[in-house]
């Protein structure tokens, strides 16, 4: 549990249930609503990091 | 308003998901305590941080922490009482102060979503009656 990537995965997961089931009613919706949110906040997350890498921030 | 609003809230806000349970919407309230319970278990389990307004100092943030950390109800002050708190030197402790800040305002969220519930401006999707269909009156 001490991962960074799993919390990550965890974080991201359960944030992405609660909204979809929040702000959508259809099954439909609240599939596409937990992808997007989950994408964005995981892959995402993965992507910032790696652009990050390049800031001069040593 | 509603005479099952601030009932609702006050469910709401003290064990996440029974708002919606007592509204009658049941499967989306064990699914909303699973995930509020879960993210405040794995923020507390990697050392996760409950702010409180009398560490807070008076730093504004630190107050909106506490204020965050404070909507998760009960679950906080059980966890208030058991003492459990987290380590500032702990690798994971930003991580678990993020789990924990998000579970209470999770919380918080599921307290207004009751309220709109109560009163109807939250309905789900409308079906459509055999007679609507029809056009014609029962």
């Amino acid at each position: 549990m001490r991962n960074h990537m799993v919390l990550m995965f965890l974080y991201a997961v359960a944030t992405a249930l609660f909204f979809a089931l929040l702000w959508k009613d259809e099954r439909r919706a609240r599939i596409r609503t937990f992808v997007v949110i989950f994408c964005a906040l995981f892959l995402g997350g993965i992507a910032l990091g790696w652009v990050m890498y390049f800031a001069p921030y040593r | 308003m509603n005479g099952r609003s601030i009932p609702a809230m006050l469910l709401a806000l003290a064990v996440p998901g029974a708002g919606h349970f007592y509204l009658g919407r049941r499967n989306v309230a064990v699914a909303y305590f699973c995930i509020v319970v879960f993210m405040f278990a794995v923020g507390l389990s990697i050392d996760g941080d409950l702010y409180t307004p009398s560490t807070s100092g008076g730093g504004s943030l630190k107050m909106l922490a506490s204020f965050a950390s404070m909507g998760a109800g009960l679950l906080y002050v059980i966890a208030m009482a058991l003492h459990v708190s987290g380590s500032v030197i702990s690798a994971t402790y930003e991580y678990g102060s993020t789990f924990t800040l998000t579970a209470g305002l999770m919380n918080l969220l599921l307290v207004l979503d009751c309220w709109d519930i109560a009163n109807g401006r939250k309905d789900p999707p409308a079906q459509a009656e055999p007679d609507e269909a029809d056009g014609t009156d029962a």
